[in-house]
This record gives structure tokens, sequence and C-alpha cells, in this order.
């Protein structure tokens, strides 16, 4: 409205003010007015018109002040935003461990990492990391959410010696950040509802790199798992230039906050083709599928049967999954243990479109918008996930240097 | 000579070495690369003139369509109504906190049926 020529107030929360400046700066804007109400009361008391009235009264007299005084030079014509330079940063300890643990007060401080212990990322280790994918390094990869800085192979090789990851493991790291970019990720870095990102590794690499498929194929203890998930959430945020209560409004952080959730489809033990088979490549592919999934709410993460106590049946699985997908407007992810897989051929469901089909049928939601993927070991759990659409995108691996597959 | 005896210039010897041992590692320089992905700042853009007044004005009351919005912006449209009996308020234009708004034409509809306007985030 305001670039149309309209003069105009913004109204936010105060605990979003910093978030609005930023996005205002974003967005070409940095000037633009804004009126901030409490947020303390604002939560509690919005609720009713005769609830929010007060609010009201406080912030009418800044409101037309904000649409009548005059505008200073700088709103008019304001000073262009500067590129910053991001140069290497230096850091001098007594020994290598000081050395490192100051070169972690220093990125934390400013808003680089993530809360547990980076691995310096100096020139030796990011050249390393840097063989692992015949990428230039100058490839732009795409651009990050919130403030859409640029992420080149380079910018996310330094997250990933940061984050502990493997040359091996970079192809996928930049396949799932390529597949990042090309979905509608942004409201998922910033939004209050605490979204978080499913990467799901298909094809031989997953063996290859020795991927965690099985039991506790969501946890720790597998280093290409958690490092590939922890590179990916690093370039996010520091790519992008997020951070917790400034531009990341996510309430309760996120669930797997460090890794995101990541694992590999078990393709051994499905009765089905490989989910990227379905998706038409080739078996012999290799591929990342990103997702965006909500937090604690719903449809989101939720089990549906399966495991060692509570007995199942294929078709109680399904019904529970048709109860669970509430959400209209949402596609859904559907994880089938292997067990349940097979319990799902032997009730006549050969293949993953005739999941599709009985779910569509069953929710009115498009068959194109349900994905099916094998999860886990035996026993297993089967879950069921929401997310939104354009943000559940499958990319090709190319470009790897040290694996025999991804090339 | 008890052995233990003999061993006492060595020991003598060997304390004498030790503050040379537990001295201060060398000091370590680390040169990391830096993370941060650059960001080409769009143009800078000024603000639109503000009105002198907003009596008789026509003022576009917007929300993103998140819980509470639209209350505040009925208990402004009432307070402002109090103050400028004449200004005509327009409520039809509402985002989605998540997506653009599914006309793509509605902030240049609202543009020309407003002289200021008024959004809130509900957040």
């Amino acid at each position: 409205m305001e670039k149309l020529g309209v003069p105009g107030v913004l109204l936010v929360s105060s605990q979003f003010t910093a978030d609005a400046k930023s996005a205002a700066a974003d967005w070409a804007m940095p000037g633009i007015r804004i009126v901030t109400i409490p947020s303390d009361k604002w939560y509690r008391f919005r609720g009713t018109v005769e609830e929010v009235r007060p609010l009201a009264e406080a912030a009418v007299d800044p409101i037309i002040k904000a649409l009548t005084i005059p505008l200073t030079p700088q709103d008019e014509k304001p000073p262009q935003q500067p590129i910053v330079k991001l140069p290497p940063i230096k850091v001098t300890g007594a020994g290598y461990a000081d050395a490192v643990e100051k070169l972690n007060d220093l990125f934390l401080k400013n808003h680089m990492g993530d809360g547990l212990p980076l691995v310096p990322p100096t020139r030796e280790a990011v050249e390393a990391m840097l063989k692992g994918t015949t990428r230039s390094r100058d490839e732009v990869i795409g651009k990050v959410p919130m403030k859409f800085g640029i992420a080149t192979v380079e910018k996310i090789a330094i997250n990933s010696v940061m984050a502990g990851a493997k040359p091996e493991y970079f192809p996928v790291i930049l396949t799932a950040m390529e597949a990042f970019c090309a979905g509608e990720f942004w409201h998922m870095m910033g939004s209050s509802g605490s979204f978080t990102l499913i990467i799901m590794v298909n094809g031989p690499i997953a063996k290859e790199i020795d991927m965690n498929a099985g039991i506790g194929f969501l946890g720790d203890c597998w280093r290409a798992n958690n490092t590939i998930g922890r590179s990916v959430r690093l370039a996010t945020r520091n790519i992008g230039h997020t951070w917790p209560a400034e531009n990341d409004m996510a309430l309760v952080g996120r669930p797997s906050s460090h890794t995101f959730f990541i694992f590999a489809e078990n393709e051994e033990m499905s009765p089905w083709e490989p989910y990227h088979v379905s998706m038409g490549f080739k078996k012999e592919d290799s591929t990342v599928t990103v997702t965006k999934v909500g937090s604690y709410f719903g449809a989101s993460g939720q089990i549906v049967g399966g495991g060692a106590v509570a007995t199942w049946t294929a078709q109680s699985i399904l019904d529970g999954m048709a109860r669970l997908a509430t959400f209209k407007g949402s596609g859904y992810y559907t994880w089938f243990h292997p067990e349940a897989a097979q319990a799902l051929v032997d009730a006549g469901f050969t293949g993953r479109s005739k999941i599709q089909e009985w779910f569509s049928g069953k929710t009115g939601v498009a068959a194109k918008d349900v994905s099916v993927a094998v999860t886990g070991g035996v026993p297993g759990y089967s879950m069921i996930w929401a997310y939104e659409l354009d943000t559940h995108v499958t990319k090709k691996i190319h470009g790897a240097a040290l694996t025999k597959a991804g090339r | 000579m008890n052995p233990l005896l003999k061993c006492l210039p060595i020991a003598a010897l060997l304390t004498s070495l030790l503050p040379a041992a537990s001295a201060q590692p060398a000091k370590i320089t680390l040169e990391a690369l830096n993370p941060m992905g650059v960001i080409e700042p769009p143009p800078t853009l000024g603000l639109s003139p503000r009105l002198a007044d907003l009596a008789g004005k026509r003022i576009a009351l917007m929300h993103n369509n998140k819980p509470g919005a639209s209350n505040l912006l009925d208990a402004l449209q009432q307070l402002l109504k109090n103050k400028y009996p004449g200004a005509s308020f327009s409520r039809g234009y509402q985002t989605n906190p998540v997506q653009p708004p599914k006309d793509p034409d509605m902030y240049k509809k609202a543009a020309a049926e407003s002289d200021v306007f008024i959004f809130a985030m509900g957040d």
C-alpha cells in the first residue's frame, strides 16, 4: 500500500516489533511506521471487542500521529542499505582448546550457530568439505529466508563443517538446501507456530554413507543422519540470518531443533518401489525430499499404530490416519512401518497409489497431496504428518565426488 | 643408603624443570570463514506523504486474519468514527497469515479505494 502511494501504519504486539522492523527492511521499506500493542495484554484481551477496547484506546492517538505527522527527510529518502561484508573471523587463544572455545563464544554472540559446540570452519576444513562435490564453490543454490541470504556451495560447506559433517555427506546436504530453496519455506523459518523440517533420503547413497533407516530412524547416534540434519539447520539459520525472538518467532523452538527430522526411507524392507521411483526418478538415482510440517498440533508426527505393545491391523492404521486428516488444504505425509506396509500389500494395497486413492476417497485430500513412505524397523510405528502444499519438494543428488551414488 | 634418598637429586632436578613443563601453551590463532549468507538489499523506498488530517478520509482497516486483529479494528473503527464522523471505513481487505492474498490485485484495489490504511498484524 505504501509502495502504491497510500500512507499507512502497522500495528504489531511489542514482542514482534523487532520482527516487524526486520521484515520491513527485507521488503525495502525500513522506515515504515509501527504502533505497538503491549504483548502481555494483547494475547489475553484480543478475544472480544469489549476486552480489546482499552488497548485500542491507548493506540488510537499514536496511530493518528503515525498517519499525520509529516515525513522527515529520512522518511522520504532513506539511505540505501549496504551490502554487509562478511570477512573471515580470527580468534587467538592460549592453545587450541582455548581458541576453539573463544571462537564458539564469538560465533554465538554474533548470532551464528545453534547453541551446541561448533567445529571451527577453517579454510582447510572447508576445502576438505568441498572435495565432496564436483560442483563449483561459487554456484548459487538459492536464497534462504528470512533475509534471503545467498546460499552458495561454499557457504553451505562452511556450515557443514561447523555441523561436523563428513565430505561424503556434502552432496546430500547441498541437495537438501536446493530443495529447501525451491519450495515455499519462508513461513517455516519465522512463524510462531514452530514448524519444522523433515528430510528424507532415498536411493543408494543412503546406504553408502551409512544412514539409519531402521529402529531409531529419527534419533541420535548416527553421524550421517545427525550431521546432515544439523548442516541443513545451521545453513538455513546462518545463511538466512534468522535468530530466535528476533525474526524467528517459533514460540517453543522446533521439534528436533538442532537437526530437524532426518532419515532414509527403509527401501530394503519396503514391499513397494522406493519413494523416489514413485516420483519418476530411476532406482539408481539418489534423492532428497524436504517437507515443512507442523510441530505439536493435530496430525503432526502422530503415531497411529504399530509398536510392541498394542495390537493393530492395516485397516486400523489407515482409519487412524484418515481421522487425523482434519486440516483442509494440507497435504499428508503417511509413514508406514515395514510390517504395516506388508500388511497393506496383503490387504490389496499393492502400490503407493492404492493408499493415495483410499486416503483421498476417505478424506477428500487430492491423491497427489498424499505422500507415502516406509520408515523404521521391526517392530515400528506408523505415523502421519500434515504439510503445507508447495512445501514438499524432491530433488535428485548430483555432483558427488566421494561416493559411487549421486554422481 | 636408602634407595629413595638416592633418587632425591633426580627428584629435585625434575622439580626445578616443572615450571618450564607447565608453561602456558603457545598461542594459537584460528581463522574461520563466515557462515552467514550475503544479502543483496533491495533499493530502499521512502514512505508515502502523510495526510494533514483524517477528517472525511477513506480509511482501509486491514488485517492478516489472525484471531483478535478484527476485534482490534472494530474497536479502532468506533474510536476513529467518534473523532472523525465524516470518515469512511473499508474492511474487505484481509490477507492470510501464511500466504499472499488470494486476489493478486487486492492491494491495488485497496489503494484505489483508500486515502490511508491501518494494518493490524494480529501478532
